[in-house]
């Protein structure tokens, strides 16, 4: 048991793993987004009510749901870095912060731009748009205070105590359609037994959600990866790395081609020169 | 009115259908495009690194 959890939870590993699963999530996530588009602004009918003002729920619902769920997974995992003092744990906590502020920016944009034709109404002070808008600041809150201290652990601390107090905002997001009956209409998908809406509505959205979901854990493989050679720079897998990429195997085979990494052009000695005109690496020791 | 030009017109709801799906696409776009680039340049900052650090110990 500890062994495998020593592997699996290796720094080398968990790098690899992420190089080799990012680009089939990121396919994964193409397809299930090019098929919810069309299915949802082609295919689906009108609504009775709405019109066609409706299908901002595709965009809307998916991302609403994802800012609950990545601020979820920041937080137990910033409580499995504070009990555990597992390094992993507060990387893949702070991997997941920028993308969970973009979902919960997304989702309150797309409800302002819902509500207006819906509502009559850009914004109103009930109990879910206050409470997602605290969501945002919880998320900004987190990635300020990871680089308000000079210390990085004290900022990673402080940061994930943040997450972890923080999550009791889920809740109360959850259930602020029922605990404040005000303008926000209550969930559509969880009911089950009596879903309401058209299967030809229903099939598009949850295409969204996986699609979205997909993206998440995508871009959450490459900034894991991100996270793991900034705090492992100084260690030996990383330099094994560096050896391997400045040796004749090739610099992007070293850690996988998948995260937007193009081919990179070579000095006379080998050491990789970055497009942007990064700082190369030094010749002179 | 041609098909497509009925299309974008989403039933008279152009102004906050595009928008929505537009600023969506944007955010999402761009925090990929964001955190690619940023792993890029931390690999080649982080191999530089490595690379000079093995060089002094030899």
């Amino acid at each position: 048991m500890f062994t495998w959890f020593h592997r699996f939870g290796s720094a080398p590993f968990v790098y690899r793993a992420a190089g080799a699963v990012a680009p089939w999530l990121a396919g994964g996530c193409a397809i299930a987004l090019l098929a919810g588009l069309w299915l949802g602004l082609v295919v689906a009918p009108a609504d009775y009510e709405q019109g066609d003002s409706y299908r901002i729920i595709y965009v809307h619902v998916p991302a609403a749901w994802m800012s609950m769920f990545v601020y979820t997974v920041m937080a137990l995992s910033s409580a499995v870095f504070l009990i555990w003092r597992l390094k992993l744990a507060d990387v893949v906590a702070s991997a997941s912060a920028p993308i969970g502020a973009a979902f919960t920016l997304i989702a309150l944009v797309t409800g302002s731009l819902w509500g207006k034709p819906t509502w009559g109404t850009w914004w109103v002070w009930d109990g879910r748009l206050t409470s997602e808008l605290l969501l945002l600041f919880l998320y900004l809150g987190y990635m300020t205070l990871r680089g308000a201290f000079e210390q990085p652990r004290t900022a990673e601390k402080a940061a994930a105590m943040l997450a972890v107090i923080g999550i009791v905002n889920i809740p109360v997001i959850h259930f602020s359609v029922e605990w404040w009956n005000t303008l926000h209409q209550p969930a559509t998908i969880t009911k089950i037994d009596k879903p309401s809406m058209h299967i030809s509505m229903l099939r598009p959205l949850l295409l969204m959600v996986l699609a979205f979901q997909l993206l998440y854990f995508a871009n959450l493989a490459v900034r894991v990866r991100t996270g793991l050679l900034r705090r492992e720079a100084r260690s030996s897998w990383v330099a094994e790395l560096a050896a391997k990429a400045a040796g004749g195997t090739g610099y992007a085979t070293s850690g996988g081609t998948a995260s937007g990494i193009t081919a990179s052009v070579r000095n006379g000695d080998g050491s990789p020169v970055s497009e942007q005109g990064a700082p190369r690496a030094t010749d002179h020791g | 009115m041609g098909e497509l030009a009925e299309f974008f017109r989403m039933g008279g709801y152009a102004l906050y259908v595009w928008p929505a799906f537009g600023i969506s696409a944007l955010v999402l776009g761009g925090i990929v495009i964001w955190s690619a680039r940023e792993l890029k340049q931390v690999r080649i900052e982080t191999y530089g690194k490595a690379r000079t650090a093995r060089r002094r110990r030899t």
